[in-house]
């Protein structure tokens, strides 16, 4: 009787340890889903340098950031293999055409046209901010079949999951602000936002501090 | 030993703990702006729009240290007169800064304690303390020095 309790209480005991392993192997893919990017990235992924921008395409002050320092950023650092850089779609409510935004440019990264469709939504932002007309501003940058592509998209969970990827983990942040720009670098993380952002002597001197 | 002396009255035990715990605070005020790149301490100064870029690169990198100085000197009574009133001093500029940043209505970094602290009534209760705290420690400095009464 003895034996048999003994080899009772192993056999649960490995069951158990068994289970525990599995558990463990288990738990990092259950905590951290994959990060879905797909066309709205820019540069080698391995760069010692992760710039993320989170960012809402009916905000002014991400208007002013795409078009006076990330182009500086992607010259000095994205371009030189110095840092990676992926563009967070973070629609904010308050914007009316914010999420809407968001979804068909995230739409046209799914067919490769992340930049023409993302500069031309904020070269043309005081317009379609008014009338709502997005379609019409983003077929200046698409032919017909690449439109009807975008429109065929628009709800599919390519789409929507990175959108609803990207806003949670701005809010986890907390994100107080766009734009926002969280800079990784050997595990650390510093999160560059307000006024002194448009500096781009700061996010420069950051950068190479960083880096040197 | 200066760090313990003239401390027999309620008051002057009050100024010593006041102090310590200012030097302690400006010690690890520094500490949290020099564990991290000095520009993003420079983007904080700048978002308060009151210094051209030189001047807010020549704050970003001194202040720290000089905070680390006040701070050690805070807390070893070494020039106590002195170091309070700079303490004083530095807290009043912070103190004023906030208040114009708060009535201008700017949604920015606090920068008190390194980057990622937002500017907000908290912030300015807590500066508020910390600067009635110095005056104190200022004003117990100065009746010592003058009247050469224990502490």
């Amino acid at each position: 009787m003895a034996a048999l309790q003994w080899f009772r209480f192993f056999r649960y005991n490995a069951t158990m340890k068994l289970c525990i392993a599995a558990l463990a192997l288990l738990l990092p893919c259950l905590a951290a889903a994959p990060d879905p990017i797909h066309g709205n990235d820019l540069g080698d992924p391995k760069a010692p340098i992760l710039i993320e921008v989170f960012s809402d395409f009916q905000c002014p002050a991400c208007k002013r950031f795409h078009d006076e320092e990330l182009p500086s950023i992607v010259s000095d650092y994205v371009s030189h293999g110095k840092a990676y850089l992926v563009y967070r779609y973070f629609p904010l409510p308050q914007h009316a055409y914010g999420r809407k935004a968001a979804e068909l440019v995230c739409a046209c990264a799914q067919i490769g046209k992340y930049e023409p469709a993302a500069d031309i939504l904020f070269a043309r932002q005081s317009s379609w901010s008014q009338d709502g007309k997005l379609d019409e501003t983003l077929s200046t940058v698409l032919t017909p079949d690449e439109q009807k592509q975008v429109m065929a998209l628009i709800k599919d969970p390519r789409v929507q999951a990175p959108i609803d990827h990207d806003l949670a983990e701005g809010r986890a942040l907390p994100l107080a602000s766009t734009p926002t720009v969280l800079v990784t670098y050997k595990s650390k993380q510093f999160k560059l936002d307000g006024e002194g952002l448009f500096n781009y002597r700061w996010v420069k001197a950051t950068l190479d501090d960083l880096l040197k | 030993m200066t760090f313990l002396s003239n401390s027999k009255t309620p008051a002057g035990v009050a100024a010593l703990i006041l102090r310590i715990l200012l030097g302690l605070i400006f010690l690890y005020a520094a500490w949290m702006k020099l564990r991290e790149p000095w520009a993003l301490f420079a983007m904080a100064i700048d978002s308060y729009q009151v210094l051209p870029s030189w001047a807010v690169e020549l704050v970003a990198r001194s202040l720290p240290w000089f905070e680390l100085l006040l701070g050690a000197l805070l807390i070893a009574g070494v020039w106590r007169g002195i170091s309070a009133l700079a303490a004083t001093l530095l807290l009043g500029v912070f103190f004023g800064l906030m208040v114009r940043a708060m009535a201008k209505g700017m949604q920015i970094d606090c920068g008190c304690f390194g980057p990622g602290e937002r500017l907000s009534w908290m912030t300015l209760v807590r500066d508020g303390a910390l600067l009635a705290s110095s005056l104190f420690v200022t004003w117990r400095a100065a009746n010592l020095g003058r009247s050469r009464l224990p502490d």
